[in-house]
C-alpha cells in the first residue's frame, strides 16, 4: 500500500477484454474509499467493443460477433484491440478541476506531454482531443466513478479502421463507407514503445499532481470490487441498457467536431461529412441527386451533430 | 440542479433519472448525466423515495437545464424518508447563501446559461 503522497502506478500488461474494462473501475471505487491516486496501464488481450454509459446498444451494427461491454464513462460505441494501449487515471474528485471541461482537459495535458516524450507531437485541441495535426491520435472518456474521477485514453500503436468502421450499425453501405473514409482520414495510430510510455505518463502525471510515482497493485477491496464488476459486465441487462429515442437520424463520430450523418426524405438517403459545422461531403442514394427536401434534410442533420 | 452544478457540468447531452419508486440513500445518485463524453452522478442530500420524475421534458430539451435548472429543468422530486432530520446536515437562509458564496469562490466557477 502506498502512502497519500504518492501517485500509485500499475501495470497490468496484457489482460482480457473484460479486465480491460472492469479493472479501472474497481480502481474507481478503491480511489473513492481511500487508495491513492492511480494511474494504470493495460492491453487489451482481444477485440471487443465498448459502448458509453448511456449509449443504446441498438447503435452497434447487428453483424458484430464481438463481446460488448458498457463502461461508466461517456463517449459512443467503439471498437478496441490489442492495438490500443491503455491508461486511466483516478484522481479523487475533490482533486480535479471543478468544470468538468477542465477537469478532462487539465488530466490529458500529462498524456500528451508523455506523447511527446515518447517522440510523438502530439497536441490537445481546442475540443480536449489529443490530435497529430488534425488526425486523433487517442481516444478517451470521462467521468465520476463513485467519489473518483476518472480519464481513460489509449496509445494507438496500430488502428484497425474497417473493424472500427464495421461495428457501427450504419443505415446504408454509403454511409458505412464514408464513415470509414473519415475514420481513414481523421483517426491515426502512432507506434510508439508502450513501456517508454508507460514511463513517462507516470512521471508527467506525477509532476501535475504533485505526487511521486511509485509501482502498486490493488488492494483486497478493489479485487473485491473487481469480482463484482466482472459479473456485472457480462450481466445482458447491463450490457443492453435502457432503450434511447431515435430521432430518425443516423449519427457517427468521427473525432471531436468531424463526424457523418445520414437520414432519409421522400426515397432519398442523404449521407453527408462534417467537419466543424461545414458540410464537406454529400451523397445521395435516389432517383434524384438534386431533390427538394436536400438542403432542408442537410440543415436537420447539420443542427443534430453526434455526441 | 443548482446553476453552480449545470455550468460545471457543461452542456448536457444524455441523463438517466431513477423512477418513480426506486429508493435513494443520503448521498446516493438520483441520476447520471452526461456532457462531452463525461458521465457523473447527482446526488440526493437525504434518503427516501422518488415520487416524480422530469425525465419527459429532457426527452424534449436535452438542455433544459442548463438554461432554466430552478423551475423547467428540474430533476426529480423524493419524498424524504424522515421529514425533519433529513434537513440537519442542510444550512438554511443566510448561512447557507454564505457557506454556497465561499464554495463557489473556492471552485473559481462563473455562472452562464446555453442560450441556444
Amino acid at each position: 500500500m502506498t502512502g497519500e503522497s504518492t501517485l500509485r502506478v500499475i501495470d497490468f500488461g496484457r489482460v482480457s477484454g473484460l479486465r480491460s474494462q472492469t479493472l479501472w473501475h474497481a480502481i474507481a471505487h478503491g480511489v473513492s474509499s481511500g487508495a491513492p491516486p492511480t494511474l494504470s496501464f493495460m492491453l487489451p488481450g482481444e477485440p471487443y467493443v465498448s459502448i458509453g454509459y448511456h449509449r443504446s446498444i441498438d447503435e452497434i451494427s447487428p453483424e458484430n460477433e464481438l463481446p460488448v461491454f458498457r463502461r461508466m464513462v461517456g463517449g459512443g460505441p467503439v471498437y478496441i484491440d490489442d492495438g490500443q494501449y491503455f491508461f486511466q487515471i483516478v484522481i479523487p474528485v475533490a482533486m480535479a478541476p471543478a468544470r468538468r471541461g477542465d477537469a478532462i482537459r487539465s488530466l490529458l495535458e500529462p498524456a500528451v506531454e508523455a506523447f511527446n516524450d515518447v517522440g510523438i507531437s502530439a497536441s490537445l485541441d481546442e475540443r480536449n482531443e489529443v490530435v497529430l495535426g488534425d488526425r486523433k491520435i487517442c481516444g478517451h472518456a470521462a467521468g465520476q466513478i463513485s467519489q473518483a474521477v476518472v480519464i481513460v485514453g489509449n496509445l494507438i500503436t496500430r488502428f484497425d479502421h474497417d473493424a472500427a468502421a464495421s461495428i457501427v450499425k450504419a443505415p446504408s453501405e454509403v454511409a458505412r463507407e464514408e464513415f470509414l473514409a473519415q475514420m481513414r482520414r481523421y483517426v491515426l495510430a502512432t507506434p510508439a514503445d508502450p513501456g517508454l510510455f508507460l514511463e513517462a505518463a507516470a512521471r508527467r502525471y506525477g509532476e501535475k499532481l504533485g505526487l511521486g510515482a511509485e509501482p502498486g497493485t490493488l488492494t483486497d477491496e478493489e479485487q473485491d470490487q473487481l469480482n463484482g464488476f466482472d459479473t456485472l459486465f457480462v450481466d445482458p441487462e447491463w450490457v443492453d441498457g435502457l432503450p434511447t429515442r431515435e430521432n430518425g437520424m443516423w449519427r457517427a463520430k468521427v473525432k471531436s467536431g468531424v463526424w457523418v450523418g445520414s437520414a432519409t426524405c421522400n426515397g432519398h438517403r442523404v449521407t453527408a461529412s462534417f467537419h466543424d459545422d461545414e458540410i464537406k461531403e454529400v451523397r445521395v442514394e435516389g432517383p434524384d441527386e438534386t431533390f427538394e427536401e436536400l438542403d432542408q434534410l442537410l440543415a436537420a442533420l447539420a443542427a443534430n451533430p453526434p455526441i | 440542479m443548482t446553476d453552480v452544478a449545470q455550468t460545471r457540468m457543461g452542456r448536457m447531452v444524455s441523463i438517466l433519472i431513477k423512477k418513480p419508486g426506486r429508493r435513494v440513500k443520503t448521498g446516493g445518485s438520483v441520476a447520471t448525466v452526461e456532457s462531452a463524453k463525461w458521465v457523473g452522478p447527482i446526488h440526493t442530500p437525504f434518503a427516501g423515495e422518488v415520487i416524480d420524475t422530469n425525465m419527459a421534458t429532457f426527452s424534449e430539451d436535452i438542455l433544459i437545464a442548463n438554461r432554466d435548472p430552478y423551475e423547467a429543468g428540474w430533476i426529480t422530486v423524493i419524498r424524504p424518508d424522515d421529514f425533519e432530520s433529513p434537513y440537519r446536515p442542510l444550512l438554511a437562509g443566510e448561512e447557507a447563501l454564505e457557506a454556497y458564496i465561499r464554495r463557489i469562490d473556492e471552485l473559481d466557477i462563473s455562472c452562464f446559461r446555453c442560450e441556444d
